[in-house]
């Protein structure tokens, strides 16, 4: 990795598109600003691994009991 | 068209209900084309069916079924990419976890719901950051296990 020190309101440009700025330090959290394409998704790591893991564990329904399933939503259109 | 999926073996679908997710799912890129099929009668669930790859299928549900006052701000970006002019062409579906073993405990991803442009045929999943929501918010949050 390669790693880079910087100072409050100094950038990092990656290729011709992105710049990722270092907006403001505060005890041990750093705000940082990105300027990207439209086209590239940014995202806070732990969220979007969090999302990742949910739709990993969703995908794997399939041995879920479709009978119970049944009986239990028989209700949800009158109350869910 | 005829499609192969896990649960239903093959299926007839019209092609031209197929959705593009340019994206995929979160965590599964590389598919890209999904159909909404019926999941279990007299349920509300639709399975989210991914057209090319039949192990490949989420179960969805409308969230405002059991979150009435769900809400988040969709970014800009995300209407645009899948071409949403207004709001009227929006729709939200949101992912389903089912435990194995006691369907009462399902919960729903209200962190990164799919919105969808039907008239369009585009789909997105997306990401909250700054939301009140959680990946495993209880459908039925009165349902004890046992």
């Amino acid at each position: 990795m390669l790693v880079l020190t910087r100072k409050v309101g100094e950038s990092i440009n990656i290729g011709d598109n992105i710049k990722i700025s270092i907006m403001d330090v505060k005890g041990r959290s750093v705000r940082v600003g990105v300027e990207a394409p439209r086209s590239m998704s940014i995202h806070r790591e732990e969220i979007y691994s969090r999302i990742q893991d949910e739709n990993k564990l969703a995908s794997a329904w399939k041995n879920v009991d479709m009978g119970s399933l049944k009986n239990l939503m028989g209700g949800m259109g009158k109350k869910p | 068209m005829k499609i192969l999926t896990g649960r239903f073996g093959e299926v007839e679908i019209d092609p031209a209900r197929i959705l593009t997710f340019n994206e995929g799912i979160i965590g599964f890129h590389q598919y890209t084309r999904f159909v909404f099929l019926p999941f279990l009668e007299g349920t509300p669930f639709e399975l989210l069916q991914a057209v090319d790859q039949p192990d490949l299928a989420f179960v969805t549900i409308n969230p405002f079924l059991f979150c009435e006052d769900y809400q988040f701000d969709a970014e800009d970006g995300d209407l645009q990419d899948i071409q949403i002019k207004n709001k009227s062409d929006l729709m939200i579906r949101v992912i389903v976890t089912m435990p194995q073993d006691d369907p009462r405990l399902m919960t729903a991803n209200l962190q990164g719901p799919v919105l969808i442009n039907e008239a369009r045929l585009l789909g997105k999943q997306i990401v909250l950051h700054d939301c009140e929501y959680t990946t495993k918010h209880r459908v039925f949050p009165d349902a004890q296990a046992g």
